[in-house]
């Protein structure tokens, strides 16, 4: 039945337009001017056109270098490495601070430990 | 695809009569048909596919090339002006109301194939579907127009298009239920 339904819709191939119509139709239309092109018209299409392979693919680069740029300096595991290191950077100087604090202390209070036992060690007379 | 048609577009596109003559001769009989079939009286659809064609000829600079043949540009035009067409429609007219004399005049007018009764049948059947799948039936069989190309015009998927024109025909054959047997 399908078959048939479209066999029987296909003969719409045979209708066709009146020629008197179809003559008086074209004379009408061409009679009349066409619409000229806008600014928006041309940006829509020159630009379009203009834009060749070879540009497009250096903007698709130029948009990939960001796109894989930014993901490299806001990468979450090379921040925290990199704040990591600093950390420990500056434990360690604070450790170096604190063992040259200790230094100086144990010179002082030798020497001042030193003159103290002299004064003991001195013969009372 | 008309032969040289981007020549052609290009010498209608700098207002060159020539090119669109070649354009206009090849493909107005399609778009003729397609409206026909959609609004089922050969006035109506002569002043519709007149009207497609103007507007065509007048917004040809402004016409991009978008891969696809001319005619997929002109079955848009011609869609959106079908459904103009109904949106703005007047009142139907009884045909009882209609003067004898004219309504003769009309019949003499008529080709074979307005006197084929299966071929109205089915036509009849067809009004009675959604737009989108008289569309597609129309411009599949009658303006063998591929998948592809009907997919552009209608702004949907060729997969789309194939399942409006398989429920089409199931509709259709509902529509003519024992008619056709």
């Amino acid at each position: 039945m399908e078959e048939k339904i479209l066999q029987i819709l296909k003969r719409g191939k045979g209708l066709s337009p009146d020629s008197d119509f179809k003559k008086r139709s074209y004379e009408l239309i061409l009679s009349l001017p066409q619409k000229p092109k806008t600014i928006f018209t041309f940006f829509k299409t020159e630009i379009r056109e203009n834009l060749t392979f070879g540009l497009s693919l250096s903007l698709a680069s130029v948009l990939l270098i960001i796109i894989f740029g930014g993901s490299f300096w806001n990468n979450p595991s090379q921040n925290n490495a990199a704040a990591s290191r600093e950390v420990v950077a500056e434990a360690e100087r604070i450790n170096f601070d604190i063992h040259l604090r200790e230094a100086r202390y144990f010179t002082e209070s030798a020497e001042e430990v030193a003159a103290i036992l002299d004064k003991i060690n001195e013969p009372i007379e | 695809m008309l032969e040289g048609e981007k020549k052609l577009i290009e010498a209608a596109k700098r207002g060159e009569k020539q090119g669109f003559s070649e354009l206009y001769n090849h493909y107005m009989p399609a778009i003729y048909r397609f409206i026909y079939m959609k609004v089922s009286h050969r006035h109506i659809a002569e002043d519709l596919t007149h009207e497609v064609f103007l507007s065509a000829w007048q917004n040809l600079p402004r016409y991009q090339d978008q891969g696809f043949p001319f005619s997929s540009w002109l079955y848009k035009l011609a869609r959106n002006r079908v459904i103009d067409h109904y949106r703005t429609a007047k009142p139907y007219i009884d045909l009882e109301s209609i003067d004898p004399e004219i309504a003769e005049i009309d019949q003499k007018l008529e080709s074979a194939l307005d006197q084929d009764f299966q071929f109205q049948l089915v036509k009849k059947a067809l009004k009675n579907l959604k737009p989108d799948q008289q569309d597609v039936l129309i411009m599949k069989f009658i303006d063998d127009l591929s998948h592809q190309e009907i997919a552009f015009v209608m702004k949907k998927s060729e997969g789309a298009v194939r399942l409006i024109q398989h429920r089409a025909i199931q509709e259709l054959k509902k529509e003519l239920g024992d008619n056709m047997l």
